[in-house]
């Protein structure tokens, strides 16, 4: 462990702005920043910077196919670490060897992700139950904590390269790393997840789902704010010099999503789309990838319109009830 | 990294319509350098500007160019409407998997279709008719609900000619001229009452006719291992990325679209 001052990284990350692409939670957002950064949960993840709302992926111009030229490096500053965490979920969704997406994966490998342990936690926060916490460094190239005008940071050379090494953390810092971690922990509700994958593709008919789903408006606002959440659209601009092929974040709660050219709907309703971004966390990405699709961060249960608490679904399907 | 979203650009060598009616068109495309795929496969066809569809490879794969037969639908398929000869169109493929032909090998094979759902068993009965000594009987059944809507009819009237092949072709009601069967292609499989025994089937078709067909071959006695089908979802990446055309953990386009139908028992009817 090593101990940076605040000033030197605020600095010096102000600094990279020349050369890389800052993402950092600022006014209540991640977006692109000159270096500045705010301390906060942000409503907006961390995946905007990795995955955009909204992305070029290719032109066509004068009767020719063109890659989207590649920008700057991107520095993700000053997420928590389940946002970062929830970057290298997805990165097992799109690292695929017949298939790469190229423009997540480019982006990834170039990209410097850089969190600040979560000292606070909301009472909304569920991490530890998915085997990691606010604490964990999975997914960061370094994890800072405040402790009074320093960082203690665990990091790799990636971050120690472009930041300085500081210097060695003290006996003392090691310590208030412990408790705080302690601390922080222990406010964290903890939701049983033994084989919920298995015990979801159980009760997949179950007419339960109609009673879970019936107050969700379908707003996607779950979708968007999660941080794992990956999906998107293709569309084509046309432009003056010709064709912008962009891709757009989607959503699964939308009926269009599913809904074909004849009209048919294999998704047609509130319970089948429920079902399927529950399903798809918590059973289908464990079988495809060893791990769960959420982290636990709380976004869907704040920022529900109506109130719809994942944790709850998770406690009647996964529970024996 | 070889970026899996770009297409490659072809002309089109020849566009026609299938039916009467105009609402199927055919169009034959340039076949890319080293594009090599097995019957059931398809690619993404980009009409650009305004945007990507998944179609099926109605060609063979020993064809020196690439078959799509399009039903008029929405936004795209409508523009592919619009091809003619000389037109340029971007395509990436081929995509997902393809019909199991090697566990076909020494086996009797069972193509049941209805409608423009004919198109990649085009490609299956062409690949397997150019090996025929692999395979034992090879029993196809077609039904439309008018002639001008079999697809392919010409080519098929040809094929029937051929004594190591059986084709059964119906339409729904009586047509002026029309000599081979009429009714539904369930009725006309019960009538044909082909043996299971040692024979994998393979279906395509519009939901209706696979709902009332399922229970003859079930009558039939086919084991839903040995009953293959090719679905078809709304997709946009076709490399199982943008994730709309999962049933259960399997993507459509990149598991799929060919699945048996023990395997689709399993998952959820999102189809």
């Amino acid at each position: 462990m090593r101990r940076i001052k605040k000033e030197a990284i605020e600095k010096k990350l102000k600094e990279l702005a020349k050369d890389y692409r800052i993402f950092a939670p600022m006014n209540g957002d991640v977006k692109e920043t000159g270096g500045e950064f705010e301390e906060c949960f942000p409503r907006l993840s961390g995946k905007c910077a990795f995955l955009p709302p909204e992305e070029e992926i290719l032109r066509y111009k004068d009767g020719k196919v063109e890659e989207t030229p590649e920008d700057k490096p991107i520095i993700l500053f000053g997420i928590r670490p389940c946002d970062a965490r929830a970057i290298s979920l997805i990165e097992l969704a799109m690292r695929d060897e017949k298939f790469p997406d190229v423009y997540f994966l480019r982006k990834k490998e170039k990209g410097i992700i850089i969190s600040i342990a979560c000292k606070e936690p909301g009472d909304t926060c569920f991490c530890t139950s998915f085997g990691h916490g606010p604490f964990s460094t999975q997914g960061s190239d370094a994890l800072l904590v405040e402790k009074d005008d320093y960082y203690l940071v665990l990091g790799n050379e990636k971050f120690f390269k472009l930041f300085g090494e500081g210097e060695e953390a003290r006996e003392e810092d090691k310590e208030y790393f412990e408790e705080a971690k302690k601390r922080a922990e222990e406010k964290i509700e903890k939701i049983p997840v033994d084989n919920l994958g298995e015990k979801l593709l159980s009760r997949i008919e179950d007419p339960v789902w109609e009673k879970i789903s019936r107050k969700c408006l379908n707003c996607g606002a779950c979708t968007f704010l999660c941080p794992t959440c990956y999906c998107f659209d293709i569309q084509d601009l046309e432009r003056s010099w010709g064709v912008s092929r962009r891709r757009y974040w989607d959503s699964c709660m939308f009926s269009i999503y599913t809904k074909e050219a004849s009209g048919h709907n294999p998704r047609p309703t509130h319970r089948e789309r429920v079902r399927n971004r529950i399903m798809h966390k918590f059973s289908y990405y464990p079988y495809l990838y060893g791990e769960f699709g959420c982290t636990g961060c709380g976004r869907c249960v704040v920022y529900c319109p109506v109130n719809f608490d994942i944790r709850e679904v998770l406690k009647i399907l996964g529970g024996s009830g | 990294m070889k970026n899996p979203y770009l297409p490659v650009i072809v002309k089109v060598k020849r566009a026609y319509f299938e039916s009467d009616d105009r609402s199927l068109k055919t169009i034959d495309v340039e076949k890319p350098e080293g594009f090599s795929f097995l019957p059931g496969q398809f690619c993404e066809i980009s009409i650009f500007g305004r945007g990507e569809a998944p179609f099926g490879i109605a060609s063979a794969p020993s064809e020196d160019f690439l078959r799509f037969t399009i039903n008029k639908a929405g936004y795209v398929t409508t523009a592919i409407h619009w091809l003619e000869e000389g037109d340029e169109i971007g395509i990436r493929g081929p995509l997902g998997n393809y019909y199991p032909v090697e566990l076909f090998e020494r086996k009797n094979v069972l193509i049941v279709s209805g409608g423009f759902a004919f198109t990649t068993l085009r490609s299956l009965l062409l690949y397997l008719l150019e090996e025929r000594e692999r395979y034992k009987n090879i029993i196809l059944i077609y039904g439309a609900r008018r002639p001008d809507l079999l697809l392919y009819r010409e080519e098929l009237f040809e094929l029937e000619k051929r004594e190591d092949l059986e084709i059964h072709l119906t339409v729904d009601t009586e047509f002026p001229g029309w000599t081979r069967h009429v009714g539904f292609v369930p009725q006309v499989l019960e009538r044909v009452n082909p043996p299971a025994e040692d024979t994998y089937l393979v279906m395509c078709g519009p939901p209706a006719m696979i709902k009332f067909t399922l229970p003859v071959i079930e009558k039939l006695g086919f084991p839903p291992e040995r009953v293959f089908t090719s679905l078809e979802r709304r997709m946009k990446c076709g490399i199982g990325k943008c994730g709309r055309c999962n049933i259960g953990p399997y993507y459509v386009c990149r598991d799929g679209p060919v699945f048996s139908l023990d395997k689709l028992r399993t998952l959820p009817r999102e189809y």
